[in-house]
Parts: structure tokens; sequence; C-alpha cells
């Protein structure tokens, strides 16, 4: 009966009820809209991390990770029987990497050189997608072929059949060099990423390099299930003691560290814009208690306990806010969930989200459960926002409030 | 037998600043089954005398027992239950909460102790049909006139069968028919359910049908007439 009373009394002054009810709604959409941005923003960003570069897992030898040193190789056929054998494995790739410089008649440029399998980089990332004009080392000319970004070729002054000489040292730290000629020319949308690598095919550039045979620096692999990731990951360092193997989350720390404090952020973000509304439905309380100081005085005089007053005005601020954040939730999962299939296109800022590796077209997302821990914050809210109209309806003396 | 008995009391407001001296000393016994009108000039304290004989308010001095058990060194926790389990209040406006029809006006006590749902509902028809509202049981108090709320009140106050009611100018707002009808309830009541009725007010018409009248004159009784 408490309860009812308290739900009919939400609906008594119902343009003020429905002015808190609406900024609850339009306070959580915006909020929560906020968030589903920023989590489309951080998945697209991880997914493309690993798609386009770092792939699901990596294996080095320890001393390649601390020094680079050409010479800290593994063994690819040993490790190939492993990746083999496990059954998350999808698909693995090796590669040579080089930092050289690679130069042109015009220009010269810092690189980062990656010999790849394109055979099976190309079922470890997806490069070989991202190649817009000639093509992913499907050129069959004697040449050495060599595929950078367009932004790599603008930085060289190059074109597709340009020639680049690749300046390095090799295993032995002799100063080596070689003729490539850029037959594929990719983008992604990582700019630093673009700016920093080309690839050579994996046999040439360990040629290059003086290695011996079989000896590759990296190796790269996607996982069938990535919810397994970690027990896979551990498996393999487990039963490969001289190689390390590392997920996405420890080669990319940064991404791991952002992807995992979003959640935070957006809670942080509901939290405030709910803070900011307490003085709203506060407000909107203490006006309700007011001006039915004469029905709770009757009401204490007939032997209305004040424990059955606070339940009332808990559950009338309670039901208040819960309309408000049901409205707030439901518009959000429709805005979040019609965004999240159609996209949203952020041509006008493309080029600054780009060069942090962020694509333009973002997917809002958001975790069901967001919503629900969202509805217990909203509680928690109603409640520490009834503690003061019910401290003013506890202080009514009854014989006061009913005589006029 | 009597059920009330107010001992030597008196009420000073404000005793700090501008003592208002509204009860001054009144010993009064209300026996089980009666009808009294405590009657006066506006401001002789009537409304203080019934709130202190109902635990809303406290006597500066003396002592008030119900039942034989004294109520003004009550703590306001345990008179609010006092109230609830032994009172009957029937105020002269704001009776009824107005986002609650009749019939759920007249069982909020019921509800609040606890009475099973049948039980309630017997209750408040068999209450609504004795003071003639069966058929309003489902309006709202603003779709009720005045004599029809009051006749609500008057069923919510009688519902739990309390020791006594109390009623501050029950017929103040009422027109002379209402003001007889409403009369004619409360006697009814008082002879089929033996309910104690205190009640104040300055109307000729409420005090002929009273069987006692109290009269009071600057807080204190001047009259005290039993027919
Ligand atoms: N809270 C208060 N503070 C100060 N004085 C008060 C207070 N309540 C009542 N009084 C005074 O006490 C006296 C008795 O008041 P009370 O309300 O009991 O009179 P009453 O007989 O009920 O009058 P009426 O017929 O107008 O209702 C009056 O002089 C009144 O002004
Ligand atoms: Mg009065």
């Amino acid at each position: 009966m408490i309860v009812a009373y308290a739900w009919r009394n939400v609906w008594r002054n119902s343009t003020r009820s429905l002015a808190v009810i609406l900024a609850l709604a339009t306070g959580l959409l915006g909020a929560l809209f906020i968030a589903a941005l920023a989590n489309g923003m951080m998945d697209k960003w991880v997914k493309t991390a690993i798609d386009n570069e770092i792939s699901d897992l990596q294996m080095h030898h320890p001393e390649y990770l601390i020094t680079q040193e050409l010479t800290s190789t593994m063994d690819q056929d040993r490790i190939a029987q492993y990746l083999k054998a496990d059954s998350n494995i999808a698909s693995y790739s090796f590669r040579v990497k080089v930092d050289g410089m690679a130069a042109t008649a015009n220009n010269s440029v810092q690189v980062t050189g990656l010999g790849v399998d394109p055979t099976t980089e190309s079922e470890v990332t997806n490069i070989h997608h991202l190649v817009e004009e000639g093509s992913y080392f499907e050129d069959q000319s004697n040449f050495k072929s060599m595929v950078i970004s367009r932004k790599m070729a603008d930085k060289l002054k190059a074109g597709l059949k340009s020639k680049i000489i690749l300046t390095l040292a090799d295993a032995q730290g002799e100063i080596a060099y070689e003729n490539f000629k850029v037959t594929g020319l990719f983008a992604t949308n990582n700019t630093m990423f673009d700016e920093s690598t080309i690839f050579v095919e994996k046999d040439q550039l360990a040629r290059i390099l003086k290695l011996e045979p079989g000896q590759v620096h990296e190796a790269a692999a996607r996982v069938v299930d990535p919810d397994l990731l970690e027990v896979t990951v551990a498996g393999l360092n487990s039963s490969l003691g001289d190689v390390e193997t590392e997920s996405w989350k420890e080669l990319n720390p940064t991404l791991k560290v952002t992807a995992s404090t979003m959640d935070l952020y957006n809670y942080i973000l509901v939290g405030v814009v709910l803070l900011a509304l307490i003085f709203g439905i506060v407000n909107t309380m203490l006006m309700a208690i007011l001006e039915r100081t004469k029905e709770i005085g009757m009401l204490t005089a007939l032997g209305l306990s004040r424990l059955k007053i606070a339940q009332m005005i808990i559950a009338e601020t309670v039901f208040l806010c819960l309309v408000g954040s049901t409205i707030g939730n439901l518009l959000s999962f429709l805005a979040i969930g019609y965004f999240g299939r159609r996209g949203i296109h952020f041509e006008e800022f493309a080029e600054g989200f780009e060069s942090f590796g962020l694509s333009a077209e973002v997917f809002p997302s958001i975790d069901t459960e967001m919503y629900f821990t969202i509805t217990i914050m909203v509680v928690i809210t109603a409640i520490f926002s009834s503690i003061f109209p019910i401290v003013r309806a506890f202080k009514l003396e009854p014989a006061e409030a009913i005589r006029d | 037998m009597s059920i009330i008995h107010t001992h030597n009391i008196t009420k000073t407001y404000n005793p700090d600043t501008v003592p208002v001296h509204a009860i001054n000393g009144v010993t009064l016994s209300f026996n089980e089954g009666g009808f009294s009108a405590i009657i006066g000039p506006s401001g002789c304290g009537k409304t203080t005398l019934l709130n202190m004989i109902g635990g809303l308010e406290r006597p500066t001095t003396g002592t008030v027992e119900v039942n034989g058990e004294t109520i003004n060194t009550k703590s306001k926790r345990a008179l609010t239950e006092f109230r609830l389990k032994n009172i009957g209040f029937i105020f002269q406006a704001y009776n009824l909460i107005p986002v609650m029809s009749a019939f759920e006006n007249t069982a909020f006590i019921m509800e609040l102790l606890g009475w099973p749902r049948d039980k309630i509902k017997s209750r408040v028809m068999e209450l609504l049909e004795a003071m003639d509202i069966a058929d309003k049981a489902h309006q709202r108090p603003n779709q009720l006139s005045g004599g029809q709320q009051q006749r609500v009140a008057v069923a919510r106050a009688l519902s739990t069968r309390p020791k006594f009611i109390l009623a501050d100018e029950p017929t103040a707002n009422l027109d002379s028919h209402a003001t007889g009808n409403l009369l004619d309830m409360m006697l009814k009541m008082n002879e089929r359910e033996k309910t104690t009725f205190i009640f104040s007010t300055h109307d000729d018409r409420v005090m002929r049908r009273a069987r006692r009248l109290i009269k009071l004159d600057d807080g204190k009784v001047v009259d005290d007439a039993r027919s």
C-alpha cells in the first residue's frame, strides 16, 4: 500500500516529475551514447591493431625483445610443429625483421623492414586487403618486390615500379644493401605504422641479412577462439621454454590498459551525470514533501511511523528516478543499436583520428551489463537523494501540521 | 468505567518567550461508550485539550492516562504506535489522502496494522455501507462532497475498533444537512459498536446531540453537564 501510495505520488505533480524524468533520461542517453562511441572507437582501434599489425599473439627469442639483436633468432620448423599441434591456433606466419634505411634518388627514410611469407602472412594480417595499387607480392618478375604504404611512397617521392634501395646492417654487423622495386601500395588507417613499415619477401631479406636458413625473428598467429587466447599463450610458453609467447595485450600494453580503463571512464561519466542530477531530484522531492505538509502531518497523527514515512519517500524517489532511467536506457539501447549497425562516419575529423590508428567509421557499442549497473547506480542515487527530504519530513510535528 | 483520565493538566506555549497558557489545570474522566462534546469560544483550548488526550501534544504539567497507562511520558515513537493502535482521529479538514479512493483511505490503518486482505475488504464495505457511501468506494476525495469526505474519515477512524475516537470540529466545514447526517452516523456507530466519541464543536445543533457537554473557557472547565 505504501508502494502504491508512493507510485501515485510521483504523478501528483506530473509536470514537475516529468522535468526530472526527462533530465534523467536525456542525461543518461547522452552519457551512454558517448560511452558507446568511446567503446566503438576502442574496439575498432584494438581490432585494427590486431588485424593489421600485431595479430593475436607473437613469439620471439627472449633476447630479441630486449636488444632486437639480429642474431636472436628462432628455428621456424620447430615452432611450426608446436603451432600446428595447438587446436586454438588458426594460422601463423614467420617474419624476419630489421631496421634500415629505404632510399630513392630523391629521399631516404628510416624504416622497419618486415620480411614476410606472402601466403602465410595473408592468413595472419590483412595488409594484402589494403593494397590499393599493384599487388601483394604477386608480381613474378626478376625484381625483388617491395610493398610500401602510400604515405611512405609520398615521403620517398616514389610510386609503383620505382626503385628503392634498402640499406641495413646484416647479422655479422656488415653494411649491406639491395635494390627493390615497388610492386604494391597499401594504406592502413594508422599513420605511424604506414610511415615506418615496408614489406619484402622473407627469404630474400633473410639472405641479405645472412641469417642461417630457417631462422626467423618473429612468429605471428591468429587464434580460433579469442576467449581462449590467454590459455593458448600460457600453453605455448610452458611447452616452448626458450621462446617468449605474448598476446596482443602484452605486446601493446597501451592498447590493453586503455581498453580496460574505458569501462571505468564510462562509469565515471555516468556517475558525474547522476551527481549533477541529484540536485534536481532532491529539490523536486523537497517540494513534494513541503506541498504535503498537512497530509504527512495528518498521517503521522493517525500513527504512520517514521520508518513508513521514510519508506514512502524512498519509494517515491526511486520510482521517479527509475522511470527516468528506464526511458534513458531504452532510448540509449535503440540509438546505440541503430548506430551500432549503421556506423557513424567522422569524415570531418578523419585525418586526426587516423594518426592515432583510429578508424573514421565508428560502430558504437555497449555491454548490456552497463544498463543493469546503471539502473543500480540510479537506485543508489535515488536513495541518497531521499535522505534530505526524509529529514525534512521527520521535522514535521503532527499537531502543528494539522492546525491551520 | 473510565478509560481516559486527565489529571490537572496544563499547557503553556512558548514558555520562554511570550507564554500562552492554553490549558490551565483540567481534570476530566471519560467513560467507555460516551458521546461527549467539548465546547467553548474560539481559542478556549478545545484543540489543545483533544491533542493532549490523543497523544499529539504533551501537557506542560499533569498526566494523561488511557486505560490506566500514563501516555504523556511515552517516547515519540511509542506515542505514534499508541495512536495507531488505540485512537481514531477525525479532523476538521485534510483528513483523506487525495490520491487514494474512499475504499483505500478507509483501509489505510488496517493496512498499516497488517490485517489480512479479505478481512480489510469486508470491514471497509461494512463501514462504507453504514456510512451510506458504499457506492462511492472507488471515488477519490475530490470527487466526493465535504460531508461524504467526512463520512469516509469516520469510517477510517472506526475501522480498527479503537478504544475511542477524537474528532476536532468534524462538522465545521459542513452545511446543516451534512452536519445532521454525519452526527446521525456517529451516533449510530456509537450505539452499534459501543465506540467512545469525544469531539469539539461550536455548533449548537451538534451540542444538542451530545450526551455530555464539557464547556471550556480560558483553558479551564467551567461546566460539565450530562444528560
Ligand atoms: N502552537 C502554538 N503556539 C502558541 N500558541 C498556541 C499554539 N497553539 C494554540 N495556541 C494558543 O492556545 C490557545 C488555545 O488554542 P486552541 O487551538 O486549543 O483553541 P480552540 O479552542 O481549539 O480554538 P478554535 O475554536 O478557534 O479552534 C489559543 O490562544 C491559541 O492561540
Ligand atoms: Mg480548535
